[in-house]
C-alpha cells in the first residue's frame, strides 16, 4: 500500500515537473516583450524619447532586477559556433542582431567584441547628445548599427554614419578612433573565415546550474513569491487568492447542491426506473444535461433580471457586498447575488450526477445480496438505506475527484456572464488584457490540483473499498 | 427509395425511439445548412438581366461593380436597389457579413418592419443591421466544421495511438541493441546536424538521407543479438495522456488561442483537437485491450496473421463502433467548446458571426430577446441531438453485449 502510494507521488511530482516545463515554455511563447511590460511598472519614467543609451540601461536594469538577464533554462546546446554568453545580452532585438552576425559570419569572438565596441561607443558619445550634434548623430547611428541583422546592412549603415561627421567641424580625434575600431571590427566580422575549426562543427552543451529563468519560476510559484501583475502592479497571488475564495464558495455551493439533490433524485429514479414520472424527470435532466450553461445563464439574466419580464435577482456582480454593515447584510447580498450563478452551475451536473448515480441503484439492486436480504425479510427501506444506498455511492468517489479540479476552472463562463470576480473571469480579464504573470501561476495552480485529485481518489477509494488492489495501475 | 429507406434505417438508434429519428433529421438539417449555406443565404442573385444581357453572379464572378463598369447608365449596380429585368434571387438575399442600411440595428423579428416583404428580416438584425437568419445558416457551417473536423482529428491521432498502445503494450516492441544503437547514432547525428554551419536545405537534404538510410537498415530482422530492448509503447502512450489531461481544459484552449498569433478556424479545430484526442485515444485502448484477450484473435496470432493485419482487419473495424459513441459525445462537446470562445470573443476572426457570435450580442441590449432565443435554440437542440444520438447508441450496444454474452 505505503510502496505504491510513494510510487504513486513520485509518478505525480514527475508529471507536475514536465506540465511546469510546458508551461513555463507557453509562458515564453507569448507575443510581446515581457521586459518591455515590466518597464512601464519599473520605471515609469522610462520613455520611448530617451536616447539609446538610457534606453537600454533602463532595461538592462529591469532586466537584472526581474532575473530575466539569465539563462532560460538549465543547459542550452547550440551550435558550435555559438557563444555560451547570448543570453545577457538583454534588449532583445540586440540580441537578434548579434546571433544573426554570429550566424552569417561564424566567428562569435569578433560579433561579441564588435558588440562590446558598439556598446562602449554608445556609453561615450550619448551622454554628450545634448551638448553636440556630432554625438547625437553618432548615438542614433550605432544604435541603428546594432538594429542591423545583415551584416551588409551594418556596413552601409556605417559607411554612412562616417560620411555623416567626416567633415564636421567638431570630429575630435576620439571619434576618429571610433570609426577606425569600427572599421576594424567590421572587417574582421565580413571577411571570410579562413576555415572553421572542428569544434566549430560539433554543437555545444552549456551547463548554467540553477541560476536561469525556470528554476527562478518555479522556485517562486512553490514559495508564493511576490509576482507583480502587469495591469495594475498588485502581486498576482494577492489578486489569485482574492478570487479563489469566490470561485470556492460559488461553485462549492453549486457542488454541494448537485451531489445532493443528484443524488437523491437518482435514488429515487432508480427505484422507480420505468415508471411515467421517472420517465418525465429523465426526459426533463436529458435535456438540462445538453443546455450550455452561457445559454441558461443568459436566459435567466433575461428573465428574472434584466428588467423585460421580473427583476428579482440582480443581473451581476456581487453588489455592494464590501460595504455592507453587519453579516446579516452581508449574507443577504451574497445569497441574491449568487442565487442565479449557483443555479447556472448546479443545474448541468445535476442532470449528470443523477444518471450515474440512477445506473448506480439500478447496477446494485440486481445484485444478488440484495435478493438475499428481501428473502429474509428485510424490509425494502432498510435495504435501500443500509445496503443500496452505500454501495452505490463508490461510483460517487470518482466521479466527485473527478471533479475537484472543475471547483477551480469549472466556471469560467458563468463567472463572466454573472461578472463574479472569481478565478474563471480573473484569468479570462488577465489573458484579454495580456497580464501574463496571473495566467500562468492559475494554469498551474489547477494543473496540480488535477493531478493530485486523482491520487486523492485512488486513496479515498482504496480505503472505501478495500476489495480495489491495485492502486498503481 | 428502398435505398434511401435503408440508409435511414441503418442509422444507429433510426428504429428504437421517435426522439432518435427526430434527432436525425434535425442533424442532417443543420448539416444541409451547412453544405448549401451559401446558395441558400446571399445577397448576390442565381441570375438577373440587365439591358438584355444575362448574368449568373452567384456562379461566376460577376459583382455589382462589374456591372456598374459594363453597364454606365445604371450605375452603380446594386444588387437590391436596381432594377434589373429580370432577378432570380437567394432565399434569404443577405450574406452573413451584409449590413442592411434600410433596416435599423436590433431590429426585431416582429415589428419595425417596412417595405418590401423579400427583404424582410424573419429573425431580426443584430447590432450592425446584419441579419440573423444569415448569421444563424452560417453559424452551421462553423459549428459543424469545428465539431467534426476537431473531432476527426483526434480520431485520427486517437484510433492508431490507442489501439498501438493496447495491442502491443510495454513488451511487444522488441528492437536488437543493434538496431537500437542504430536508431541512437542516427538520432545523434540528426541532431548534430541542425547545430553544423550548413545552410538549410543542405541539412534537410541530409536528415532525410539519414532517415532513408536508417529505415532500409533496420527493415531487415537481424535475429542473432540476444539481448532485446523492448519499447514501452503503453507507458509512452499513458504519460503523454496524463500530461494533458493535466491542464485544466478550457483554460488550455484559452490560452493557447490567445497565444497563437494567427487567427482563424483552423486554429480552433486544432486546438481543440489537441485536448480531446487523449480521450479517443483512452477509450480506443480499453477496447482493443479487452478485445486483444479474446480467442479469436489469439487463433489469429496463432495462425501468424501479421500483427498490422490483424490490428486493421479483425479489431479496429470492431473496437470502432463504441469508439464512434465517444466521438459523438466528443462533437458535441467541440461545438458547446466553440460557441463558448465565440461567446467570449476568442478565437475566431472578429468579422466572423455564428451562433455564440450573436448569442453573445444580446448580452449588450436585453430588448433583443431574438439574439438570446434563436442562436441559444440553435446550440441547444444540436448538442440535444448528438447527446439522444450518442445514448440511443450506447443502449443498442449494450444490448448488443448483453446478447452476445448470454
Amino acid at each position: 500500500m505505503i510502496k505504491s502510494l510513494l510510487k504513486r507521488f513520485v509518478h505525480a511530482f514527475f508529471l507536475l515537473g514536465v506540465i511546469s516545463v510546458i508551461g513555463f515554455g507557453l509562458s515564453k511563447l507569448v507575443p510581446g516583450d515581457e521586459i518591455l511590460d515590466y518597464l512601464s511598472i519599473d520605471d515609469p519614467r522610462y520613455s520611448a524619447s530617451a536616447n539609446a543609451l538610457e534606453q537600454r540601461e533602463a532595461y538592462a536594469a529591469v532586466a537584472a532586477k526581474r532575473g530575466l538577464n539569465k539563462p532560460l533554462f538549465y543547459f542550452t546546446v547550440s551550435p558550435g559556433y555559438f557563444p555560451d554568453s547570448l543570453f545577457s545580452i538583454v534588449p532583445a532585438s540586440d540580441r537578434a542582431s548579434v546571433s544573426s552576425w554570429i550566424k552569417q559570419s561564424k566567428q562569435k569572438e569578433a560579433a561579441m567584441i564588435f558588440y562590446h565596441d558598439l556598446r562602449n561607443g554608445l556609453a561615450f558619445v550619448c551622454p554628450e547628445t545634448a551638448s553636440s550634434r556630432i554625438a547625437d548623430q553618432c548615438c542614433q547611428g550605432i544604435s541603428e548599427i546594432m538594429g542591423q541583422k545583415d551584416l551588409f546592412s551594418v556596413h552601409h549603415r556605417f559607411i554612412k554614419l562616417q560620411n555623416e561627421i567626416e567633415n564636421d567641424s567638431l570630429l575630435t580625434n576620439q571619434y576618429v578612433n571610433l570609426m577606425a575600431v569600427y572599421k576594424e571590427d567590421i572587417e574582421a566580422l565580413i571577411k571570410p573565415s579562413n576555415g572553421l575549426s572542428i569544434a566549430m562543427w560539433f554543437p555545444s552543451f552549456y551547463w548554467y546550474g540553477t541560476d536561469n529563468q525556470y528554476h527562478q519560476w518555479i522556485t517562486g510559484l512553490i514559495s508564493f513569491e511576490p509576482l507583480t501583475s502587469l495591469i495594475d502592479g498588485r502581486n498576482a497571488w494577492t489578486k489569485i487568492f482574492e478570487a479563489l475564495k469566490w470561485t470556492l464558495l460559488l461553485n462549492g455551493w453549486a457542488f454541494m447542491l448537485a451531489i445532493v439533490l443528484g443524488m437523491a433524485i437518482g435514488l429515487w429514479a432508480g427505484t422507480h426506473d420505468g415508471e411515467r414520472l421517472e420517465k418525465l424527470i429523465n426526459v426533463f435532466l436529458f435535456a438540462l444535461f445538453a443546455l450550455p450553461s452561457f445559454w441558461l445563464a443568459t436566459l435567466l439574466i433575461y428573465f428574472l433580471s434584466s428588467g423585460e419580464w421580473f427583476s428579482t435577482f440582480p443581473s451581476g456582480g456581487l453588489g455592494p457586498y464590501h460595504s455592507a454593515g453587519n453579516i446579516l447584510d452581508r449574507w443577504r447580498i451574497l445569497m441574491t447575488h449568487l442565487t442565479l450563478p449557483v443555479l447556472c452551475l448546479a443545474l448541468g451536473s445535476l442532470a449528470y450526477v443523477s444518471r450515474q448515480m440512477k445506473q448506480s441503484v439500478m447496477h446494485q439492486l440486481i445484485q444478488p445480496y440484495v435478493f438475499s436480504l428481501r428473502t429474509q425479510g428485510v424490509s425494502e427501506k432498510t435495504i435501500l438505506r443500509k445496503h443500496v444506498f452505500k454501495n452505490a455511492l463508490f461510483p460517487m468517489i470518482t466521479l466527485i475527484g473527478g471533479a475537484l479540479p472543475a471547483l477551480l476552472s469549472g466556471s469560467l463562463i458563468v463567472e463572466v456572464i454573472f461578472s463574479i470576480p472569481g478565478m474563471g473571469r480573473l484569468l479570462f480579464s488577465s489573458l484579454m488584457a495580456r497580464d501574463w504573470p496571473v495566467v500562468f501561476p492559475i494554469l498551474m495552480m489547477v494543473a496540480t490540483i488535477t493531478v493530485f485529485a486523482y491520487i486523492l481518489t485512488d486513496i479515498v477509494y482504496k480505503w472505501a473499498d478495500p476489495r480495489v488492489k491495485t492502486l498503481g495501475s | 427509395m428502398k435505398r434511401i429507406k435503408h440508409v435511414f434505417t441503418s442509422l444507429p438508434g433510426w428504429n428504437s425511439l421517435m426522439a432518435v429519428r427526430i434527432a436525425w433529421i434535425f442533424l442532417f438539417l443543420i448539416a444541409f445548412l451547412a453544405l448549401f449555406g451559401p446558395l441558400i443565404s446571399n445577397e448576390k442573385p442565381y441570375y438577373c438581366q440587365l439591358d438584355g444581357k444575362h448574368y449568373f453572379p452567384l456562379f461566376t464572378r460577376v459583382s455589382e461593380s462589374g456591372l456598374s463598369a459594363a453597364h454606365p447608365n445604371h450605375s452603380p449596380v446594386t444588387w437590391r436597389n436596381t432594377s434589373f429585368e429580370s432577378i432570380w434571387r437567394a432565399p434569404v438575399p443577405f450574406s452573413h457579413q451584409t449590413i442592411d442600411l434600410k433596416a435599423e440595428p436590433y431590429l426585431s423579428p416582429l415589428h419595425g418592419h417596412s417595405g418590401e416583404k423579400r427583404f424582410r428580416h424573419w429573425l431580426g438584425t443584430d447590432v450592425l443591421g446584419r441579419d440573423v437568419l444569415a448569421g444563424m445558416i452560417r453559424g452551421c457551417r462553423v459549428s459543424l466544421l469545428i465539431g467534426l473536423g476537431s473531432m476527426l482529428i483526434a480520431l485520427l491521432i486517437g484510433i492508431p495511438v490507442g489501439s498501438a498502445a493496447a495491442y502491443w503494450g510495454d513488451k511487444s516492441w522488441r528492437i536488437t541493441t543493434k538496431q537500437f544503437l542504430l536508431v541512437g547514432a542516427t538520432s545523434v547525428l540528426v541532431f548534430l546536424i541542425w547545430f553544423t554551419p550548413f545552410s538549410a536545405s543542405v541539412k534537410i537534404l541530409i536528415t532525410v538521407m539519414l532517415i532513408t538510410g536508417l529505415y532500409f537498415l533496420i527493415r531487415k530482422r537481424s535475429p542473432d543479438s540476444r539481448l532485446r530492448i523492448s519499447i514501452p509503447l503503453d507507458q509512452l502512450t499513458l504519460g503523454v495522456i496524463s500530461i494533458i489531461d493535466g491542464f485544466p481544459g478550457i483554460f488550455l484552449i484559452l490560452i493557447l488561442v490567445a497565444i497563437i498569433p494567427s487567427k482563424g478556424w483552423m486554429v480552433v479545430m486544432l486546438t481543440i483537437a489537441l485536448l480531446r484526442w487523449p480521450s479517443m485515444a483512452r477509450y480506443m485502448r480499453a477496447e482493443v485491450y479487452k478485445m486483444r484477450e479474446t480467442n479469436y484473435i489469439k487463433a489469429a496470432q496463432v495462425s501468424n496473421i501479421s500483427a498490422r493485419r490483424i490490428l486493421r482487419k479483425h479489431i479496429i473495424p470492431y473496437a470502432f463502433r463504441p469508439v464512434m459513441i465517444t466521438f459523438i459525445f466528443g462533437v458535441s462537446s467541440a461545438i458547446l467548446t466553440e460557441s463558448s470562445l465565440s461567446f467570449l470573443g476568442i478565437g475566431l476572426p472578429t468579422e466572423e458571426i455564428n451562433w455564440g457570435r450573436l448569442l453573445a450580442q444580446s448580452r449588450n441590449n436585453f430588448d433583443a430577446w431574438w439574439l438570446v432565443v434563436f442562436p441559444g435554440c440553435a446550440i441547444f437542440f444540436t448538442l440535444l441531438s448528438l447527446y439522444t444520438i450518442g445514448n440511443a447508441w450506447q443502449k443498442e450496444q449494450l444490448h448488443i453485449r448483453a446478447k452476445v454474452d448470454a
